[in-house]
């Protein structure tokens, strides 16, 4: 049985998606600065 | 439904983040990606490990909005950020198996999939190992074999 509601899924899925786009912006930086 | 939502999620970080330049070589990862994650989710559904639900469109057992999104993308996106630092390339394995397992599982809690011989253990196991050795044939892929020999 599910457990989530749609809404708390995608709140959820919002927390996520922000902490790997912070995480792939940080990556990018330090690559940048290494070339 | 929830597997619509995570293919929209997917592809705007996709468009955030895509360097369009470097996508003739790193499309690859999503190419891998996507065919690597079809044939295991169908021997995974074929041998009852687990289940999805609400696919909305089939593709191998799976739904192609699973597939064709955060597979893809995110399989293109890890090739576009594999590095010859060794550090930063262990984050980066750790962060990506950290969000797609979180998104695993996030579908099995909205009840998109659910397990019936399977452990949330055996897809974290299973994450670390196919995006480590993604990260081997990235590189050379990415960077070609001469780049890699000259860095180390």
């Amino acid at each position: 049985m599910p457990y989530l509601n749609l809404w708390e899924f995608t709140f959820f899925l919002s927390i996520v998606s922000i902490a790997f786009g912070l995480w792939l912006y940080r990556a990018g930086c330090m690559e940048r600065k290494k070339r | 439904m929830p597997w619509i939502i995570v293919f929209i999620y997917s592809w705007i970080i996709f468009f955030l983040f895509v360097d369009v330049s470097r996508l003739n070589k790193t499309v690859y990862g999503g190419i891998i990606a996507f065919v690597l994650g079809s044939s295991v989710d169908w021997a995974g559904h074929q041998l009852q490990l687990y289940s999805f639900h609400d696919n909305v469109i089939n593709w191998a057992g799976n739904s192609i909005f699973y597939v064709s999104g955060p597979l893809f993308t995110m399989g293109t996106i890890f090739f576009q950020h594999i590095s010859l630092d060794r550090r930063l390339q262990a984050g980066n394995i750790a962060a990506f198996t950290a969000a797609y397992f979180a998104v695993e599982l996030l579908l099995v809690s909205a009840g998109g999939a659910s397990y019936l011989h399977w452990h949330y253990l055996a897809s974290l196991a299973l994450d670390i190992i196919v995006f480590t050795s993604l990260s081997y044939v990235g590189e050379i892929i990415v960077y070609g074999r001469k780049k890699i020999e000259n860095s180390r």
